[in-house]
């Protein structure tokens, strides 16, 4: 039963985990967006540009949420033994 | 979670070979793609590879160039930083082809496998397999190895003026960025590779649906290439980080500001 | 998790493909970009002494162009100016001969009607006189004779002239 239940603990941890990083990281690719996007409306011309540094700041942003994948996933089959 | 061929396993020192290979395997497919841009050079008509490579070199120029205080740090960071981009490029990638998995039956002890792990793994209904292929930058040591390494230079390099890099420190907060810096630039790229191959393996291990419906498939290819869309994105950004610290650590010398 | 290992001998391993590419790859790759940079630069230098050469050669030629222009025109000038004076110096010599042929034929007619006249009026005086000499022969004295003579010549120069 014990057994069980760590095994559920870590299911619902690793859920928290990914969950809450997706909302981070949700709220800070749409900042990044939005701003990328009034950037573009306010200078066309500077799209590419923009575009890189956008791509940049998504990447960085992007980065958090898949760290959290990655030990949700170690965590997930480690057992928490790590 | 397949294990690795590890040497000294479970001590501090212990010593993933799949890893170490695959960083050498890296560098030499650096070393015959920057080869094969150079075996033919020609400085007036570039062709085929050469365009590729000097792409790729006068890309990293540039970076360096926009995250750099002066051309002489240029000049000295660009062959690391070109090494460093087709490198992880190559790494990211190399995971993302194919994974070998060696099926094991009997112990070897002093590559770390233990009769207990393959026990274990035979309790649970599974065959024991080691992992002899994929990418070197999904191993937690070696993604902060190169972080470290950046941090370390970044330091050597600001330590030739030791009173800017002093005065740096006056904010308690820049002690606490010089250990989530390194963390985070390493962990970045750890955490996406590893995290796209972890996946890639969970979709393509999924227990098929009725037995025969591979519903997990177009799971599986939409994810393939959001992870070559990653491991190209976080090879960009680990070397234009790992220019930003350096450049950052890069006092003095403002006066001769690269013009470009 | 982190394994110390791992990470030295994966940097070793990372810094010992680092040197071999650099000595290997990116050494002759950016030596050649360098050249080919320094190439670039002497051409474009080259490229603009050439330009201004060409402009320099091309001022020069017009100003070539232009002096010759000039020559020939004064040239051009300068051979009407002598033909001109030529043919009016060839017409001034020949009126100058014409009138001199003119003046020479007109001397010599009048030399010659004078030549005449004076034949004439030496026949016409000698005729007379002898006529008269023989009308009056037989009255007149040779004084009277002498005389008469005179006056006839006299008379006779002014029907002349």
């Amino acid at each position: 039963m014990s057994q069980v239940m760590v095994q559920a603990l870590f299911d619902i941890a690793v859920a928290l985990l990914l969950g809450l990083a997706a909302v981070g990281s949700g709220v800070g690719d749409g900042l990044v967006m939005s701003k990328y996007v009034e950037g573009v409306a306010r200078q066309p011309e500077a799209r590419g540009s923009i575009f890189a540094s956008a791509l940049l700041g998504v990447a960085l942003v992007e980065a958090f949420p898949v760290i959290a994948l990655a030990f949700g996933i170690i965590i997930l089959f480690t057992q928490g033994v790590l | 979670m397949t294990p690795f061929p590890t040497l000294f396993k479970g001590t501090m020192w212990a010593t993933n070979l799949t890893t170490v290979a695959m960083t050498i395997l890296a560098g030499l497919l650096v070393l015959v793609f920057v080869r094969l841009g150079v075996r033919r050079m020609d400085m007036r008509s570039p062709r085929g590879m050469q365009n590729v490579v000097e792409w790729a070199a006068d890309f990293v120029t540039n970076m360096a160039r926009e995250t750099m205080p002066n051309e002489r740090i240029v000049q000295w960071v660009l062959p690391l930083a070109f090494m460093m981009l087709v490198f992880l490029f190559f790494a990211n990638w190399l995971g993302l082809i194919f994974v070998v998995d060696l099926k094991i039956g009997h112990p070897i002890p002093w590559l770390g496998i233990t009769a207990e792990d393959i026990a274990k793994a035979h309790q649970s209904g599974k065959e024991f397999a080691i992992e002899l292929f994929n990418s070197p930058t999904a191993n937690m040591s070696m993604a902060l190895g190169l972080a470290i390494m950046v941090w370390v230079i970044s330091h050597a390099i600001g330590l030739r003026h030791p009173l800017q890099w002093l005065r740096h420190y006056k904010n308690p907060m820049a002690i606490l960025e010089e250990i989530t810096n390194p963390l985070t630039h390493g962990m970045r790229l750890y955490g996406n590779i590893f995290a796209g191959e972890a996946l890639i393996g969970v979709l393509a291990g999924a227990p098929m649906l009725f037995g025969f419906i591979p519903w997990s498939l177009p799971l599986l290819v939409v994810w393939v290439f959001y992870s070559a869309f990653v491991s190209t994105i976080q090879a960009y950004v680990f070397t234009i980080l790992m220019t930003l610290y350096i450049g950052n650590k890069a006092h003095g010398d403002h006066n001769h500001q690269a013009t470009a | 998790m982190f394994e110390f290992g791992t990470m030295i001998v994966t940097l070793l391993a990372f810094l010992i493909m680092l040197a071999i590419v650099i000595r290997f790859g990116f050494k002759p790759l950016s030596n050649m970009m360098e050249q080919r940079r320094l190439y670039i630069e002497r051409q474009i230098a080259e490229a603009e002494e050439g330009r201004a050469q060409a402009e320099r050669l091309l001022a020069e030629h017009r100003e070539l162009v232009d002096q010759a222009r000039r020559e020939s025109k004064q040239m051009v000038d300068a051979a009407r100016a002598r033909a001109e004076e030529q043919a009016r110096q060839i017409v001034a010599a020949a009126e100058a001969e014409a009138e001199r042929l003119l003046e020479e034929n007109r001397k010599l007619i009048e030399r010659e009607r004078q030549e005449a006249l004076d034949s004439v009026l030496n026949q016409v005086a000698g005729l007379t006189v002898e006529l008269t000499g023989r009308l009056l022969r037989e009255r007149v004295t040779p004084e009277v004779h002498q005389e008469m003579l005179k006056e006839a010549e006299k008379r006779l120069g002014e029907l002349v002239c």
